[in-house]
């Protein structure tokens, strides 16, 4: 119980600093912890039934649940490839508008309130 | 003949990696060969499947067992929106080569989505669902950026940081569906909930948790504020691909993870969170001041009937539903292009910048003409053809029904003002920004994929007369063309409303109310909040 209560502590520390910070990239590493926490419940979850690897061994009895390894692998993945196209969009943005505060910015970029 | 069914997700993929050759050479032919060939034989893959569909065809990706390969499965349902993002996208890439500002880069993410919107519409299983959801997702956000001015990267950014925290949700959901079911594929999940009792009860919380994220990609009130930045600030091939095919190809998986609970509060959630969406994106794309703004905010309220549609769970309401969703598809695919001839070669976006200057692109003007019909739902257009059918799928549904009219009229102004770049004589002081210029030799392929969407759209006036359809006699009733011409008339006067001193007021102050990039996360949070609340009930 103590583990799915420090994940979900990493959870709400992810989205405090998706939410409480204006710094672009600060948002942005606020959603790396968000989808940190993610992971981790998975392969928590997954290691509660066995204590090997599942990698080349005979004996299925003691492995852990291959899939939620299977899932997460791809899902760390998908959240780099995710990062790297957000800091380049940070850096395009920051060249663009001059700034890194999302206030400041939404305020420079009239178009959506014409 | 079942290998097709891979071959739709892989063609496009290969079609990208051949498209690469551009940046070897130079020119542009290997990209446009590469994407017309694989969407070309997406079509010829799709014909060949047609019989096999009828029945659910299948196909295990490597051959592995049920159980542990990746499966993938075409109903009728699947076969008909795969069609749509098949040919709506091969439309929009036609319009594309007309603009001529697009590299071989553009056609390599555009046929990676175009492959990954095919294994959202096919996928059997939840983690791979997740998959295609981050690819269409990944390219959509490099599309919507392209044109690489400020408005686009910080739509795109808005867009990437929410709807990928969605995915986070998404994620957790499946967690919840994994825990409870120990398998992922639909067809577990649903042998999983049969059992009933604390299981199934598990498996529905994975659902609605699952919903913030996946709402987020088909614009579910209350997760639609992104769309209207998004789908604005793209290049119009990709406005039109995004509004037109991406929420519907999303839609379908989730479609057929809430038929695993017939009869839930799925449903009930559909119809009101539908219903809600349907008005509130008619008014507020009535009160837009750009063009484009007053198309995405009008897909927002099309998918509110979508969605309106599918919870109302009467007999015909799967099948009105999907008419109504393919009809939309093409229709605003049309606009969405054919307003695109005329800001491209204008240089404006705003209405009132545009106004007449619509009125010399006569082939534009007449698919204008027919998209803003179909959308207003008048006959003989297949617009007309959906929105009847969902009212009579929501025949038992009353009050959502009235919703919806009103949502109606409010989409007849908003479509009557456009019409104001078209049907207003052009201003003659003010020449065009680009009068004059080089553009206008290869500017015949926009034309040519104006009229590939118009067939499309004359087509599908005949859409309620597909299998899954009771027929087109209880559609095209005098009583229900009658209705529409009202609805049209009711419109009108709404437009006439809104030029007077408190309707500009009221429409000045609309648009101010849109939330920024916290304000989307909030209400992400509350959306997130009141499905846990609903399914705790």
């Amino acid at each position: 119980v103590e583990t799915f209560l420090l994940i979900a502590l990493l959870f709400i520390v992810g989205f405090w600093g998706l939410l409480g910070k204006y710094h672009l990239v600060k948002k942005v590493i606020g959603f790396n912890i968000l989808s940190c926490a993610v992971i981790t419940l998975f392969i928590y979850q997954g290691s509660l039934f066995g204590v090997a690897a599942p990698i080349l061994v005979s004996d299925m009895g003691t492995i852990v649940d291959p899939v939620p390894q299977a899932l997460m692998l791809t899902a760390i993945v998908i959240g780099v490839c995710l990062t790297a196209l957000a800091l380049a969009l940070v850096y395009r943005i920051f060249r663009e508008f001059g700034s890194m505060d999302i206030r400041v910015i939404e305020s420079r970029d009239l178009s959506a309130h014409e | 003949m079942n290998n097709c069914l891979v071959l739709l997700v892989a063609i496009p993929f290969f079609g990208a990696f051949f498209s690469l050759g551009d940046s070897f050479r130079g020119g542009r032919i290997f990209s446009r060969l590469a994407g017309s060939v694989s969407l070309l034989l997406s079509i010829l893959c799709l014909v060949l499947l047609l019989p096999a569909a009828g029945d659910g065809a299948s196909y295990a990706v490597g051959g592995w067992p049920r159980g542990i390969g990746i499966y993938l499965f075409l109903d009728i349902r699947a076969w008909y929106i795969s069609l749509l993002v098949v040919f709506v996208s091969f439309g929009a890439l036609v319009f594309s080569w007309g603009e001529g500002i697009y590299d071989y880069k553009f056609t390599f993410f555009y046929l990676i989505m175009a492959g990954g919107m095919q294994g959202t519409i096919l996928t059997e299983d939840v983690f791979n669902l997740f998959v295609f959801l981050e690819i269409i997702g990944v390219t959509s956000y490099v599309l919507i950026a392209y044109s690489g001015k400020g408005t686009s990267l910080l739509a795109s950014y808005k867009y990437l940081l929410y709807s990928s925290v969605g995915m986070m949700f998404f994620l957790f959901g499946v967690f919840l569906i994994y825990r409870a079911a120990g398998d992922l594929s639909y067809g577990g999940i649903r042998y999983a909930a049969e059992a009933g009792g604390r299981t199934s009860a598990d498996i529905r919380l994975g659902i609605f948790i699952l919903i913030a994220g996946l709402g987020i990609r088909v614009a579910l009130a209350p997760f639609h504020f992104w769309l209207p930045d998004a789908h604005a600030a793209a290049p119009h091939p990709v406005s039109a691909v995004l509004s037109g095919v991406m929420l519907k190809a999303s839609l379908l998986p989730l479609f057929r993870l809430i038929d695993i609970f017939p009869g839930s509060s799925f449903f009930t959630l559909f119809l009101w969170a539908g219903a809600g969406a349907a008005l509130m994106g008619a008014l507020f794309s009535l009160a837009q001041r750009d063009v484009k703004r007053v198309l995405a905010w009008s897909s927002v309220s099309q998918m509110g009937y979508v969605f309106a549609a599918y919870g109302a769970a009467s007999d015909t309401a799967p099948g009105a539903a999907l008419i109504h969703l393919l009809n939309h598809g093409i229709t605003k695919s049309l606009l969405f292009l054919s307003i695109g001839v005329v800001i491209h070669r204008e240089g404006h976006k705003k209405i009132e910048n545009l106004r007449g200057r619509g009125a010399r692109y006569a082939l534009a003007r007449a698919a204008f003409l027919a998209g803003t019909a179909s959308i207003m739902g008048l006959p003989p257009f297949g617009g007309f053809a959906g929105k009847k059918a969902v009212s009579l799928a929501l025949a038992d549904e009353a009050p959502a029904g009235a919703l919806l009219l009103l949502a109606g009229v409010f989409t007849a102004a908003a479509f009557l003002r456009l019409g104001g770049i078209f049907w207003t004589p052009a201003p003659k002081e003010t020449p065009s920004l680009r009068d004059g210029s080089a553009e206008y030799r290869t500017a015949g392929w926009m034309e040519v994929s104006l009229i590939l969407l118009m067939a499309a759209l004359g087509a599908a006036a005949f859409s309620p007369a597909l299998s899954f359809f009771p027929s087109m006699e209880v559609i095209y009733s005098p009583r229900n063309i009658l209705e529409a011409f009202l609805t049209a008339a009711l419109g009108y006067g709404l437009f006439r409303l809104t030029r007077t001193a408190p309707g500009r007021a009221l429409s000045n102050r609309l648009p101010r109310l849109h939330p920024g990039l916290n304000g989307l996360l909030i209400w992400g949070m509350l959306g997130f909040a009141g499905l846990v609340l609903l399914a705790a009930f």
